[in-house]
Order: C-alpha cells, then sequence, then structure tokens
C-alpha cells in the first residue's frame, strides 16, 4: 500500500525556488533516502512532506495514515542539548497526539514509551536527564520518540550527523531493524550515502528539480549516482 | 516572631503588595520555564520597557486631560507588542534578537521624552521605573488573582503540549500539534503578567521575576517537571522573602526581591556544582 | 517590519503634539522684562508689576521642579531678562551654574533663600525617630538648607518686598506704581497670616499629619505646629519605605488623628494608604511650590491657594 505520495511538488520562500516538479511515493515498508548536495532542498522536502512549510504547487497524499500518526526525528537544536528533561519525558512526549482530548498521559502511552525505550536498549536511561547522555544516546531518544508517534512511518532528518563512526554503524543498524522487522517505512534525509545504501531500497535525488527516483542499484549506473557515492561501487 | 507577623500582615497595603506579588511571581515562574529554555528570555525585558514606554503616554495623556487609567492604554498596547515580538522572531531567529532590542531601546526612550514634554520625571513615571509597593490597588488585586487562575489552568491541562513545543517545536508541528496558538497564549499571558508585576517590581526589574527563577531550579533539576515546580516554589518564596527584606531594612520592595532572587540562584548554582562533582567521586 | 515602522512614528506623533513647548518671548520694548523660575515668585512679581512689565514663569505649571534641566531657550530668556528671581536652592542649583557664565552686571537677581532666615533641611525623619538605625550622621558636608521659604507668610511679605525693590531699581518710571502694589499685596498677605494664627491658637490639635513630602517647615515653624510626614522635607526620595508608612498608621492610631494632608500634584498613593487603614479623613495643604496648570489658568495665587490651607488646617486640626 502507498503511503505517502508527492505529485508535481514546488516550494518556494523569500522568493527562491526550492523544490520544483519533485515527483515520488513510498509504500509500505519501503526505505526511502533522499540525497543531494548542500542546498538541493533535501531538507524542505521533510518539512513540506511533515506540513511545516507551504507549498506552492503540487500535492502530498496520505494514505492509511494520519499527520499525526507520522514519527518525525528532526535535527538536533542547540536549545534541546541543554534541556532539563528526563528521557522518559522525551520519549512520552511523543505520544502527544495519541491521547486526544486527555489532558494526560495515560496507562496506555506509559508503557508505550517504556516498550519503545527497550526495542531500543536504551531503558536504563529512563530517568536520566537528557542533556547529561552522549550524542547517539540522545539520537536514540528522540528516535524512541518518534516512534511512539507511529506504528508505520518514520522521516529521519540526518540522524548521523556529528556522531561518530561506531554510533553511526549502530544507528543504521537500529534503523535497519526497525524497517526491516517491524516494517515501518523509513524516509530519510542524509549526506552519508554510502552508510545506508545497503539499507535503502529506493533512492531520491533532488536537485532542486528531481534527478533521479528509483532503486539503489539503478541509481549507481548513473552519473549523478556515481558521482555521489565517490566512483564506480560494488552494489 | 508571631507578633511580627502579625503587624506585618495588619496592614492593608502590605497584604495586597504580598497577593499581588506572589501571584505574579508565581505567573512569571511558569511562563519563565518556557521563555528561558527557547531562549526567549529577552521578551521579558522587551514587552517591560514597551509597557514602560505605553504607561507614560497613558500618563501623558491624562495630565493633557484624557481621563484614562494608564493600565487601560498600557496592557492592550504590550499584548500587540507581545505579537509582533512573537511574529519577528518566528521568521527569524537572528533577527529576533535585535528586533527586540530595538522595540525596547525605542520604547524606553519614548518614555523618557513624553515624561519629560508632559509630567517631568515625577514620582509617578519613577514608580513605574523601579516599582512601588503602594501602588497595588483593589481592582490589582483581582486582576492578577484572574490572571494566575488562567496561568495554572494553561500549565496544568497544557502542561504536556507546552513541554512538547517548548523542547522541540519542529516535532510538536510535524506531529500535529498547534504549536503557534500555545506561543502566542504563553506571550499573550507574559505581556498581562509584566503589566500588572511592573507596577510594584519596576519595568527595569519585572524580567528577573521571569528568568532568574527558571535559572535557579535548573542548576540542580533535571528534569522538566521538577523544574517548573521548583521554579514556581523559589519565585514565591523569594518574592516574599524580599518583600520582608524590605520592611525590615526599609530597601526598596523590587530590587529586594531581585537581591534576594540572586542570592538563592549563587546557592544552587553552588549545590548544583557540588552534587555533580560528588556524583563523579 | 511595517508593523513597529507604523507604531513607532504614530508613539512619535503623539509625542511631537503633546511636547509643544508654550511661553515665547516677548520683544524688547520700554517695558522690563521679569523672569521668575517657579509659582511663588512668579506671582509675587505678578502682584507687583501688574501689566506694567513682561513678566514669564520659566518652568511650565505642573511640571516636575525638581529634575528641571533648563532648555536654551530659557538660558536666552534669563539672558535678555532685566529681573531675576529665583530661589536659591536644592531645586535651582542649575541656576548658579547658568548665571556663573553669563554677564549680569546689568540685571537685578533675587535670591530667594537670601531675604530671609534660612533653616537647615531636618535630616532625621521625624516619623521615624524610634527607628533610627544608629543613622545619625554629623554633617560632614555642606548644610543643606530647607528651600520652601515662602510657605511663612511672613517670609512672603519679605520676598515680596524684596521683588519691589528690584524692579523698582530697574524700571524707575513705575516706581510708585511698584510700591502700591507691593503694599497692597503685603496687606493681604499680612491678613492672611493673622487669620491663620487664629485658627491655629484655636485648634485642637497642633500637629500636623502629612502623607507626603514635607515642604512646610517654614510654615509650621512660624504658627509653632508640630508634625509627622512620610519624608523629611521636600524629599528626592520617591517611595517612602513600607516601614516608614507603618509608624506613620501606628502613630495616627494611637494618637486619634482624624486628619491627613496630602501636598498638590501627588498621586496620593501613601495618604491613601494611610486613610484607608485608619479612617483618617485626606485634605489638601498645598504648599505652592507648583500647581496644575488648570488651576493656574483659572488665576490661582499665592494668597489664595493659601486661603484654601486656612480652611482645610480649621477643617483637619479640630
Amino acid at each position: 500500500m502507498t503511503l505517502l505520495t508527492c505529485d508535481k511538488l514546488s516550494v518556494s520562500y523569500n522568493r527562491i525556488t526550492a523544490l520544483k516538479n519533485v515527483s515520488f511515493h513510498v509504500d509500505d515498508g519501503d526505505y526511502l533516502c533522499i540525497v543531494g548536495e548542500n542546498g538541493s532542498g533535501k531538507s524542505t522536502l521533510i518539512k513540506a512532506i511533515l506540513q511545516l512549510i507551504g507549498t506552492e504547487s503540487g500535492t502530498i497524499t496520505l494514505n492509511g495514515i494520519r499527520q499525526t500518526e507520522i514519527g518525525y526525528l528532526p535535527q538536533q537544536t542547540v536549545v534541546q542539548k541543554d534541556f532539563p528533561a528526563s528521557v522518559f519525558e522525551v520519549v512520552l512526549s511523543g505520544c502527544l497526539n495519541r491521547k486526544g482530548r486527555n489532558p494526560f498521559y495515560g496507562k496506555a502511552e506509559k508503557a508505550l514509551a517504556l516498550e519503545k525505550l527497550a526495542e531500543l536498549g536504551i531503558a536504563t536511561l529512563k530517568n536520566k536527564s537528557y542533556r547529561d547522555l552522549s550524542g547517539g544516546q540522545q539520537q536514540r531518544v528522540l528516535l524512541a520518540r518518534a516512534l511512539c508517534a507511529t506504528r508505520k512511518l518514520i522521516v529521519l532528518d540526518e540522524p548521523v550527523t556529528g556522531l561518530d563512526p561506531l554510533v553511526t554503524t549502530e544507528l543504521y543498524a537500529t534503523i535497519k531493524e526497525l524497517n526491516g522487522k517491524q516494517g515501518i517505512a523509513v524516509i530519510m534525509v542524509s549526506h552519508d550515502i554510502q552508510g545506508v545504501l545497503e539499507s535503502a531500497n529506493k533512492i531520491l535525488h533532488v536537485n532542486v528539480e528531481p534527478v533521479f527516483f528509483g532503486s539503489p542499484s539503478d541509481y549507481l549506473n548513473t552519473s549523478v549516482g556515481q558521482r555521489m557515492t565517490g566512483g564506480t561501487t560494488h552494489a | 516572631m508571631l507578633d511580627f507577623f502579625q503587624e506585618f500582615f495588619s496592614y492593608t497595603f502590605i497584604v495586597r503588595a504580598v497577593i499581588v506579588g506572589s501571584l505574579v511571581a508565581l505567573c512569571a515562574a511558569l511562563l519563565g520555564v518556557s521563555l528561558v529554555l527557547k531562549r526567549f528570555s529577552m521578551i521579558g525585558d522587551g514587552l517591560s520597557h514597551v509597557g514602560f514606554g505605553t504607561i507614560t503616554l497613558g500618563i501623558g495623556l491624562n495630565a493633557l486631560g484624557l481621563n484614562l487609567a494608564p493600565l487601560s492604554v498600557s496592557l492592550p498596547l504590550v499584548i500587540i507588542a507581545a505579537f509582533l515580538l512573537l511574529r519577528i522572531s518566528e521568521n527569524s531567529k537572528i533577527k529576533g534578537d535585535a528586533a527586540i532590542a530595538l522595540i525596547s531601546g525605542s520604547s524606553l526612550a519614548i518614555g523618557v521624552i513624553i515624561a519629560a514634554k508632559t509630567t517631568g520625571m515625577n514620582t509617578d513615571v519613577c514608580n513605574y521605573m523601579f516599582g512601588s509597593i503602594l501602588a497595588m490597588k483593589k481592582d490589582d488585586v483581582y486582576l492578577s488573582i484572574a490572571l494566575s487562575v488562567v496561568v495554572l489552568i494553561l500549565f496544568i491541562l497544557f502542561y504536556h503540549k507546552i513541554f512538547a513545543v517548548t523542547f522541540d517545536e519542529a516535532f510538536a508541528r510535524a506531529t500535529g500539534t498547534k504549536a503557534g496558538i500555545y506561543n502566542m497564549l504563553v506571550a499573550l499571558l507574559t505581556a498581562v503578567t509584566i503589566v500588572i508585576g511592573m507596577r510594584m517590581m519596576g519595568a527595569l526589574l519585572i524580567s528577573s521575576l521571569i528568568i532568574f527563577p527558571a535559572l535557579t531550579a535548573m542548576r540542580v533539576c533535571k528534569s522538566f517537571r521538577p523544574v517548573t515546580i521548583l521554579s514556581a516554589i523559589l519565585s514565591v518564596t523569594c518574592f516574599f522573602t524580599g518583600m520582608l527584606l524590605s520592611f525590615l531594612y526599609s530597601t526598596p520592595a523590587g530590587a529586594s526581591v531581585v537581591v534576594v532572587n540572586l542570592i538563592v540562584f549563587c546557592l544552587f548554582s553552588l549545590l548544583g556544582k557540588i552534587r555533580k562533582s560528588g556524583a563523579t567521586i | 517590519m511595517k508593523k513597529i515602522a507604523f507604531i513607532l512614528s504614530l508613539l512619535c506623533m503623539i509625542t511631537a503634539f503633546t511636547g509643544c513647548t508654550t511661553s515665547t518671548t516677548s520683544a524688547k520694548s520700554d517695558r522690563i522684562s521679569v523672569v521668575a523660575t517657579i509659582f511663588p515668585q512668579y506671582d509675587f512679581a505678578r502682584a507687583v508689576v501688574g501689566n506694567k512689565a513682561d513678566l514669564t514663569m520659566l518652568i511650565p505649571p505642573g511640571s516636575e521642579i525638581h529634575s528641571y534641566e533648563p532648555s536654551p531657550s530659557d538660558i536666552i530668556k534669563i539672558q535678555n531678562s532685566d529681573v531675576f528671581i529665583y530661589i536659591g536652592g536644592e531645586s535651582d542649583t542649575w541656576v548658579d551654574k547658568i548665571l556663573s557664565a553669563m554677564d549680569i552686571k546689568n540685571k537685578k537677581i533675587v535670591k530667594m533663600m537670601d531675604c530671609v532666615t534660612a533653616v537647615e533641611e531636618a535630616t532625621v525623619n521625624n516619623a521615624n525617630d524610634e527607628h533610627e538605625d544608629g543613622e545619625t550622621h554629623e554633617d560632614e558636608e555642606e548644610p543643606e538648607y530647607d528651600e520652601h521659604v515662602w510657605t511663612s507668610p511672613k517670609n512672603a511679605v519679605k520676598i515680596v518686598s524684596a521683588i519691589k525693590d528690584a524692579v523698582s531699581s530697574v524700571d524707575t518710571k513705575n516706581a510708585k506704581i511698584y510700591e502700591s502694589n507691593a503694599t497692597d499685596y503685603r496687606t493681604k498677605i499680612t491678613e492672611l497670616d493673622t487669620s491663620i494664627q487664629a485658627i491655629v491658637s484655636k485648634a485642637k490639635t497642633k500637629t500636623l499629619v502629612v502623607g507626603d513630602r514635607f515642604p512646610f517647615r517654614y510654615f509650621a515653624d512660624e504658627f509653632g505646629l508640630s508634625y509627622k510626614a512620610a519624608f523629611a522635607g521636600c524629599s528626592k526620595e520617591t517611595e517612602a519605605s513600607a516601614a516608614t508608612i507603618a509608624e506613620l498608621i501606628n502613630y495616627i492610631k494611637q494618637n486619634n488623628v482624624k486628619t491627613v494632608y496630602s501636598i498638590e500634584l501627588s498621586n496620593q498613593n501613601i495618604a491613601k494608604t494611610l486613610s484607608e487603614q485608619t479612617g483618617a479623613k485626606i485634605l489638601l495643604l498645598h504648599s505652592c511650590h507648583n500647581l496644575a496648570k488648570s488651576d493656574f489658568d483659572s488665576g490661582a495665587t499665592y494668597v489664595s491657594l493659601m486661603r484654601t490651607n486656612a480652611l482645610n488646617l480649621e477643617k483637619g486640626l479640630n
């Protein structure tokens, strides 16, 4: 089933065209990697999908999933790195739009948060302060939060920026597992094309306009694909 | 000791000042937690300067014959300023800081000129700059009670939304929370808190009530709920202590409250450092 | 940004409208020019010269006197004046600076403080006698003199004479008229003086409780009144401490004081607080130092304001 369809999407702000005529779709269980150079509009595309910014033309269609059911892992802000919040509080906030009109979190939400913490192997960090964690641990917490919001689709914006290689590899492995075992569709914006080439089953390369949309193997056969992956590689 | 407190509370003007001040301190602290964490502390300063400018405008208009309570001139204008500041900061984070400074400085300057040209820098104007415990009337008591009720309801019912919007507005928006509304609400309530509290603490000092308690609580607390609760408790306690000291030692009330806040902040910072180093040993 | 610009320009326009300056200088004629800084001397001069001279009051009625800074046009007015009258106290130290930079050979200057015997300002607030935190400073600095010398009618008479002498020496043509005007006014003031003296001697209580600043030192001294006030003298302080107010409240309760006085142009915050707590009535005691524009426009004089004071004294001290 197709979860998300983008059809001829165009976005501009401050009179600059950020995206033009971008079309792609994400199905159940897909792992889409969005790549492109700096300033190519990758983050803008994410924000458009999440309705954080308005679009000029084109459509974004959600199917079988609501706006409130998309898990989002944004780039971390300076504010957050130093924020006094316990890990549990942060993860629980992912359930914000699940609890409906009730102003308080119920047992179900709390149980869900604990479950996600366990899934990502950070259950022991539950009562620690978020600001005392390492970069990698913080990303896991935010990932757990995103998982609380969704059962079907997560959107990750450059999740491994600033993390050391070992932690990066671990994080990719975790995401791959979520995609494979739990069937959660993944949309990831990344600079690190090498790292995700194994896991992704779709690549979208944008440079304001769409450059490529298709499978990784096809991507590697294009000139731009080869440039991005640093010469010919073996799939 | 008991005699002293009996005497202290036998004076109506003191009781009024304590009630209004404590409630303002409570609201300021709660709102301050969100504002400080969003790196939006300067809005308190900006709004209080706008408050000063608008109050002198009100006094000036009064001097010209228009019979208006300065508060009725000031409150709507400061609320408008709050929305404006919010709008500006939403559009560009860097511009936000400078825009606040712009509005802040201009309001103060315009206020001083209006004052100088109409009534002169007289008692009323000085009282608005530095605060006056005698300025609290019965209406202020009711107004501050109403304000506190609203702020408390907001914080209890929408606590989780406020946390989400404060911690990560992008995530909150992406998952469907109307972050804009909460930001507006916080800005609006901050504006009202400042206009009410400014008459007692002074335009130059009221923003400290917003900033200090939250910062102090963050020295020792690790998660959001304790920060919020401790911030509120500290704010009211420091306020009351400051009032007491000002009564005993004839120091200006507003400044005394801020100094007490400062001392407590230093204490808690020390405490926080000791705790941290204690944990690693 | 557009919205801010709009609001700012609106505020600027409002400022411009409210900031219109008032007095214009009259052309040089054969009338002498008399400049007085504030109301008391303006009123005395007005009584003496009538419409035979050009009289200007420098500080507009209702403006804050204690923080007044002269504008260039004010300085020019003083420069061009034939007779200049000021107090010579704390609030117009700026005058000395200006005069020292000016050629004052042909100017007659009347310094009110020199016309009378000045008294040092009380440094201890009567109301705080028990609460002294050991602060009795011996005067190491220049003693500060209370400048509200005109509040005593006997002093006012002396000042009127001094002003008459000054204008007569410059404008000899009208000297006789000035003499007769001055005598008239002195008589009125002396009548006033007598009536107040009568009121005070018949009064039940001889203590003034003032919930405000206290510019009435000379007045109180002349009529033998004692006083309790929120501030010692006409203090630069803007806020009385909570302790002082509590003291006053206690005093009023213990001594069954029925009336609390407040001065002109006051926000009455202190007086209202005292009144609320004790039930005492608030009455006005006008120090004639400054007055509201409306009073000025309706022709109030030192004598008329003092007559109101006499009435309020009678009501309040009985």
